[in-house]
Parts: structure tokens; C-alpha cells; sequence
């Protein structure tokens, strides 16, 4: 009896102008879950997950979240009723302080009492409690990246959804925020991730979705997924028959 | 005879670095593919060697003469010319136009405006027609005649065949063709390996950044650029 | 009535040959330069002091005063202008305003603060009278067709020349044109060089025509700002044609009452921005170069 997803996506479509970017799409995650997606530019990732988050409404289908219908529900909404999202390149509020920046996330989360807590425990859970003070633009990659997070966990998320968030970093800053994610999974929090860093991306997930104009074309454990000729011809080409 | 030596140069993007200790070679009339995925760093690279980004460290020597700081425009008059991604073409001049405001860098060579029309037939009757109304394949022709006019002796072309449909792609790669075969040293980015490897002499595959393959265009396999693409041991088509 | 609208568009002739300047700058480089008005009036008093000084008329005295006006464009944009465009899309307005008040200074330190005037020759009294009513002043047809020669002399220089097409080019993309071998930085100081000539050109003619002084100026500025704008930033011949609208409204305004010149121009101004504003929201186009 399989429990009920915390995030599903049905049959989703979405043109822009002539050109179908998303056709058809069946995407579901479990609670806990920590699923990868991959794909070529143009495949149609980062729209799914903006249809996901809300930011985007698609022309045909369904997003229910914790068996909710949150199609028609709009992103800020979204993210109070249990979605959180990082984005790749991290912006947080410069002028503020590291603290200052995951207390915005915590408001929406929720209970006015519970927002001065859930913030701290945010940044300790995110390794950011030594810089709390610092003004976020002083920051560098990673703690950014950790910040991102840290404010999109404030938000009291069941599901997150990670937009390249992998990119710059060198391995060991890797391996780090490889840590943080699993700190966030630890926690209960189901992962969506986008990734092109993949090498990075399959220590962090254990299912992988792979996506090619448009549509699925591989879901299933990371390895298989990675060694499916259909996922490397839509990177590489097809192979040249000689 | 070594025309290009890039020697351990990086390149930030902001807070980013999209280019770290890249060092490599292209001998005189060679074809040099560069291929990875999207942000490895390829445009980057290209752009670094063209003038148009700064590098953070390294250097780039041009027929014998260290370009490091030297910016664009003295790079085109030295012989480099750049394809950009996305053609980047004026939009609001005409394909004539555009082929001549190339014309400024008054190197010696063979195009002219004439030329680059006979070589692509299919821009002429499209002579005084605006740049933004061209399509897909015209511009991508009318972009590489652009870059054709300064005369180069080191073409870049970044992702020519994006966003064009198969027959199209396959006569721009037939005029890149006609192009290697007059003995113009290319270096071109590729998301398509099969077209990479049948066009080039050697291939540099890119990682994060890095170097992480490099080889003949012959002797390279599929599955180790997979692997070198992917950053993952063992994956094999 | 009819001598007013022909005032009128002999008027909209001065206000173009000082807007064209502006308009250059503002299409090429994206940089409003406040001190545009100000380099006009450091033209007039150049032109003063080489015919005070030498036995060259107004108009002669352009040959040394032109050349010297480009010399100085070139140079302010280099200097100065180049790293404000850079810094920022307000930092321009910072700068040109600070050049405004240092040449209203100068003046101010090394010119009288009497009136002066440039003599205009035999030209600058004798008029042609069509009827009793309509008499129109020669020299103010010369300054319109100096008007319409330099802003067509402009146009085919941007649409037939080399230089014209590094211009365009350089404002659309100047990334990419550096990347097809022009320097663009080089392409903006010859375009400011341009920008400041004309004004020069300008304020000797406005000199010609009416008094001056260190502080004149602003008004006149002002008027150019509205040519630009009602005729639609970017487009040369839309100066031209602004100028007009303006020096008509200007003068059918003051013929409904004296006070209402300046007034009427504003008016009609205002609407053309409201107008402007509208179809901006709307998604439509109006006429003018392709930023609406």
C-alpha cells in the first residue's frame, strides 16, 4: 500500500508560444523522497520546476500537494502550505545579516511564536550559526548556498525544491553542502533536485529522473539512469553509426 | 606550428569560477573540439580567448604574443574571431550591414562581402533584409560570415548548431567543412559528439571547469567521453 | 495665425539644431547630458572671443570654434563620461550636472555678466514679407535649414557610412562589436565629439539671433529635453520634427496670449508624455526609434 505523495505532478503540459516545453509530464514524489532530475538544456527541468513551486501555471494538469490540488494556488501560498525552494545562483539580502535573511523564511512558516526558534534552528541545522551576525553579502559560495537553504528550511517546508545549486563549488565544498542536504533529508524533508553537476548530484539522491524535450525518458536508481544509452544520446546525440 | 597556447587560465563568473586551470594547444589549420555540459565552463573559455571576459589567472599567447590583457577588438585585428552563442547579430541592420561593420578590422585575406555571399548562397537574396526577421539557419550563416570578414586566422564557433533543425545544422557544418578544408584553425564548442568528432581533429572535453579529457578525434570512444562528460566512473553507453 | 505657425517652424529649426546633440547622445550612449546646454553657451563665448580677437565674422570664426568643439567632445568622453556610463545609468546625470554648474562658473569668472550678442551679419535683420501680416526673417530660415542639413548630414553619415554603421552597431551590442573589431570606447568619444560640435553650432546661432550671458541657457535646455522627447528618443528626424511641433505650439500659445509661449510647449509636452506613457503600458508602438 504505497502512501500518498507529498508532491505529485499529472499529466503536465506548457507552451511557450509554438514550442511545447513540457508534454505531458507524470511526476510524483514520496514523502522523504530525494529525487534527481537531469536532462539537456531545453529539456524542460527548470520549467517543471517552476510548475512544481508554483511560479508558473501550466496549460493542462494537475499538482496536488500532500493530496491538496495546489494547481491554480500561487507561490508564496505554495510555500507556506509545505514548499520551499533554493535557487542556483544565491541572492540573499545583501544588506541584511545571515540571521536577518532565514528570519524571512521563518515568518512565512508559520505561528508567530515559532518564528525566532525555527530561524536559529534553521541556521544551526545549516552549519551558519557562527556568522549568524555577518551581513550576508560577505559571504562566500558555499555559506551562500547554505544560506539558501537555511532559508528555505526556516519556511517550515515538507518538500524543497533545488534549482543547480551544485555549480562553483570544489569537492570538499561539495561533500559539505552533500552534508547539509543530508541534515534537511534526516529532518523528513522530501528533495527535488535539478542538477548538471551530476556527478555530484547522485551522491545526494536515490532515484533519478532523467528528462528530454519535454518528457520523461528514464526514472529509476541513479547508476542504471546514467548508463541508459537514451539519457546519454539526449546530452551527447545519438551515437554515428559508422 | 602552434597558433593558440592557453596556459593554466581561469575565469570567474561573479562569485563563481567557470574556468580553472585550462591548458592546451592549437597547432596551426587544426579543428579543436570543445565539448562538456552546460556550465562546464566552454563559452566561458572561448569568451576568455577571444577578449571578451577577463581571466583571473594564466594567459593566452597568440601567434607567439601574450593577448593576456589585450582587449577585444586588438585581438580581432590580430586574427581571433569569435561566433558568439546565440549569433548575437545587430538585429536592426541589415545582413549587408552586419557583414560590414566587420569590415573595420582591415585585415589582410580573401573575404570580402562578396565572398562570404558565394560561400553562403542562400544569404544573398536576404542582402537587405534586417537581421531580426532572418531565420534560425540565415542568421547562424550570416553570424559566421560576420565573423568570416575579419579575415581570421583562428575561427571560435560557440554552439553553431543550436536551435536549428537537423538539415539545417547540417549545411552550416558543411560550410565549417569547406572552411577547415581552406586550412582555417577552428576551435568550436559542441553539444552534439557525433558532429564534434567527425568534424574535428582533437577533442577537449571540460568538467566543472577543468580538463578532465583530452585526445585525438579518432582514437577518443564514446564512452570516455561519457564518463568524462559525467564525471562518473563506469558510465558506459 | 498664420505668421505664428510660420514662426513657428522657423522656431522648432533652432530648437532642433540644439536637440540633435542630445538626441545623439542619448540614442548612441544612453547618457542624458544635463551640461548640453551649458556647452552650447561655452560655443557662443568661444565665437565671441575669436571675433573680438581676430578680424574673423560669426560664421567664420566656426572654422577655428568647430574643430575645437569636437576636440573637447572627444576628450570629456574619454575623461570623464566613459567611466560615469560605466558606473551606472544615474551617475551620468550626476556628472553632466556637475560639468553644467563648473562652465556656468567659469563663465561667470572670466566673461562680463553683461549681455552680450554675436553679430549675425547682413543677414540677421533682413526678412522677406510675403504679406502684411507674414514677414519672415532670413536668418531664421538659415537656422532651420542649417538645422535640416546638419541632422540629414547626420542621418547618412549613420545610414551610409562605415563610422555610421560602427555607431549603430556599437548601440545595439557594444560587447559584441568589440568582438567584430571595433572599439567601442573610441566609437563613443568620436559620437560625443559629434554631440558637443553641434551644440557648439547651436548656441553660436542662438547667440547670433538673441542676447546672452554666463547664465544663460537653461530655458533653452529645457525646450531641447521636450524636441528630443516629443519626437521620440533616438530618432534624429524626430528631433526635427519635435522641435517643430514645439516651436509651433510655442508660438500659436503666445498668440492666444503672450504669457502662454512657454506654457503651450509644455503643455503639448506633457501630453505626448502621457501619450507616450499609455502605449508604453499597452505594448504599442509609437512613432520614433524602437525604445518607445
Amino acid at each position: 500500500m504505497a502512501a500518498e505523495p507529498v508532491l505529485a505532478a499529472v499529466g503536465i503540459r506548457k507552451r511557450f508560444g509554438a514550442l511545447t516545453v513540457l508534454d505531458g509530464v507524470d511526476f510524483a514524489v514520496p514523502v522523504g523522497g530525494a529525487v534527481g532530475i537531469v536532462g539537456p538544456n531545453g529539456a524542460g527541468k527548470t520549467t517543471l520546476l517552476n510548475v512544481l513551486a508554483g511560479s508558473l501555471r501550466a496549460d493542462n494538469g494537475r499538482v496536488e500537494l500532500n493530496g491538496r490540488d495546489v494547481t491554480g494556488t500561487r507561490a508564496a501560498k505554495r510555500c507556506r502550505l509545505g514548499i520551499g525552494r533554493a535557487f542556483q545562483i544565491p541572492r540573499p539580502f545583501g544588506d541584511m545579516t545571515v540571521f536577518e535573511n532565514v528570519l524571512v523564511g521563518s515568518s512565512s512558516g508559520g505561528g508567530r511564536r515559532a518564528v525566532y526558534p525555527r530561524a536559529i534552528e534553521a541556521l544551526d541545522l545549516c552549519g551558519l550559526g557562527d556568522v549568524a551576525n555577518r551581513r550576508a553579502e560577505s559571504l562566500g559560495l558555499l555559506r551562500r548556498k547554505r544560506l539558501e537553504l537555511a532559508r528555505a528550511l526556516a519556511t517550515a517546508p515538507d518538500i524543497l525544491l533545488l534549482d543547480e545549486i551544485g555549480g562553483g563549488l570544489t569537492d570538499a565544498e561539495a561533500d559539505e553542502l552533500l552534508e547539509t542536504i543530508a541534515v534537511l533529508k534526516e529532518r523528513g524533508i522530501a528533495i527535488v533536485w535539478i542538477e548538471h553537476i551530476v556527478h555530484v548530484l547522485v551522491r545526494g539522491v536515490t532515484r533519478l529522473v532523467a528528462m528530454d524535450q519535454g518528457a520523461i525518458i528514464a526514472d529509476g536508481a541513479p547508476d542504471e539512469v546514467m548508463r541508459d544509452a537514451r539519457v546519454i544520446d539526449a546530452y551527447l546525440g545519438r551515437q554515428a553509426t559508422s | 606550428m602552434t597558433l593558440l597556447s592557453v596556459e593554466n587560465l581561469g575565469a570567474r563568473h561573479g562569485l563563481l569560477q567557470a574556468v580553472r586551470e585550462m591548458s592546451f594547444e592549437v597547432s596551426e589549420g587544426e579543428t579543436l573540439a570543445l565539448v562538456g555540459a552546460n556550465g562546464a565552463g566552454k563559452t566561458t573559455l572561448l569568451r576568455a580567448i577571444a577578449g571578451a571576459h577577463r581571466p583571473s589567472e594564466g594567459r593566452v599567447v597568440f601567434d607567439g604574443q601574450d593577448i593576456t590583457a589585450m582587449p577585444a577588438y586588438n585581438r580581432v585585428r590580430r586574427g581571433i574571431a569569435l561566433v558568439p552563442e546565440g549569433r548575437k547579430l545587430f538585429g536592426h541592420m541589415t545582413v549587408e550591414e552586419n557583414l560590414r561593420v566587420a569590415g573595420a578590422a582591415h585585415r589582410e585575406g580573401r573575404w570580402t562581402v562578396d565572398e562570404v555571399f558565394d560561400t553562403f548562397p542562400l544569404l544573398q537574396p536576404l542582402r537587405g533584409r534586417k537581421a531580426a526577421l532572418l531565420s534560425g539557419g540565415e542568421q547562424q550563416a550570416t553570424a559566421i560570415g560576420r565573423a568570416l570578414m575579419t579575415n581570421p586566422k583562428l575561427l571560435l564557433l560557440d554552439e553553431v548548431s543550436l536551435g536549428l533543425a537537423p538539415n539545417v545544422v547540417q549545411t552550416v557544418y558543411d560550410s565549417v567543412a569547406r572552411l577547415i578544408e581552406g586550412g582555417t584553425t577552428i576551435v568550436l564548442v559542441e553539444q552534439d559528439l557525433a558532429r564534434a568528432l567527425a568534424v574535428a581533429s582533437r577533442v577537449i572535453c571540460m568538467l566543472e571547469g577543468r580538463l578532465v579529457l583530452e585526445g585525438a578525434a579518432s582514437s577518443v570512444t564514446r564512452e570516455q567521453v561519457t564518463e568524462a562528460y559525467f564525471g562518473l566512473r563506469g558510465a558506459a553507453a | 495665425m498664420i505668421n505664428a505657425i510660420i514662426q513657428g517652424i522657423l522656431l522648432g529649426g533652432v530648437y532642433a539644431l540644439l536637440a540633435c546633440g542630445l538626441s545623439l547622445m542619448f540614442g548612441v550612449m544612453r547618457i542624458i547630458n544635463l551640461a548640453h546646454g551649458s556647452l552650447a553657451l561655452l560655443g557662443a563665448y568661444m565665437t565671441l572671443l575669436v571675433v573680438e580677437h581676430t578680424s574673423l565674422g560669426s560664421y567664420a570664426a566656426l572654422v577655428i570654434v568647430l574643430p575645437g568643439a569636437l576636440v573637447v567632445g572627444y576628450v570629456l568622453q574619454r575623461s570623464m563620461l566613459e567611466r560615469s556610463r560605466r558606473a551606472g545609468e544615474l551617475v551620468p546625470l550626476l556628472t553632466t550636472f556637475g560639468l553644467l554648474i563648473v562652465i556656468g562658473n567659469l563663465l561667470e569668472h572670466f566673461f562680463s555678466p553683461d549681455t552680450q550678442s554675436l553679430p549675425a551679419g547682413g543677414i540677421g535683420t533682413s526678412s522677406l514679407h510675403i504679406s502684411s501680416s507674414i514677414s519672415i526673417g532670413w536668418f531664421d530660415v538659415l537656422t532651420l535649414a542649417v538645422a535640416v542639413a546638419v541632422i540629414g548630414g547626420l542621418q547618412l553619415m549613420l545610414s551610409r557610412t562605415q563610422f555610421g554603421r560602427e555607431i549603430r552597431a556599437t548601440s545595439y551590442d557594444a560587447d559584441t562589436v568589440e568582438l567584430m573589431g571595433v572599439n567601442a570606447r573610441a566609437v563613443y568619444a568620436r559620437a560625443t565629439a559629434i554631440a558637443v560640435a553641434t551644440a557648439a553650432l547651436a548656441g553660436v546661432f542662438y547667440a547670433m539671433r538673441s542676447a546672452f550671458d554666463p547664465t544663460s541657457g537653461g530655458s533653452e535646455l529645457i525646450y531641447a529635453f521636450e524636441a528630443v522627447v516629443i519626437g521620440g528618443l533616438g530618432s534624429l528626424w524626430g528631433t526635427l520634427a519635435g522641435g517643430i511641433v514645439l516651436g509651433v505650439a510655442q508660438t500659436v500659445g503666445a498668440q492666444i496670449d503672450v504669457r502662454y509661449f512657454a506654457l503651450a510647449g509644455h503643455v503639448v509636452f506633457l501630453a505626448v508624455l502621457i501619450v507616450r506613457a499609455i502605449a508604453l503600458a499597452n505594448g504599442i508602438r509609437l512613432w520614433g526609434a524602437a525604445s518607445a
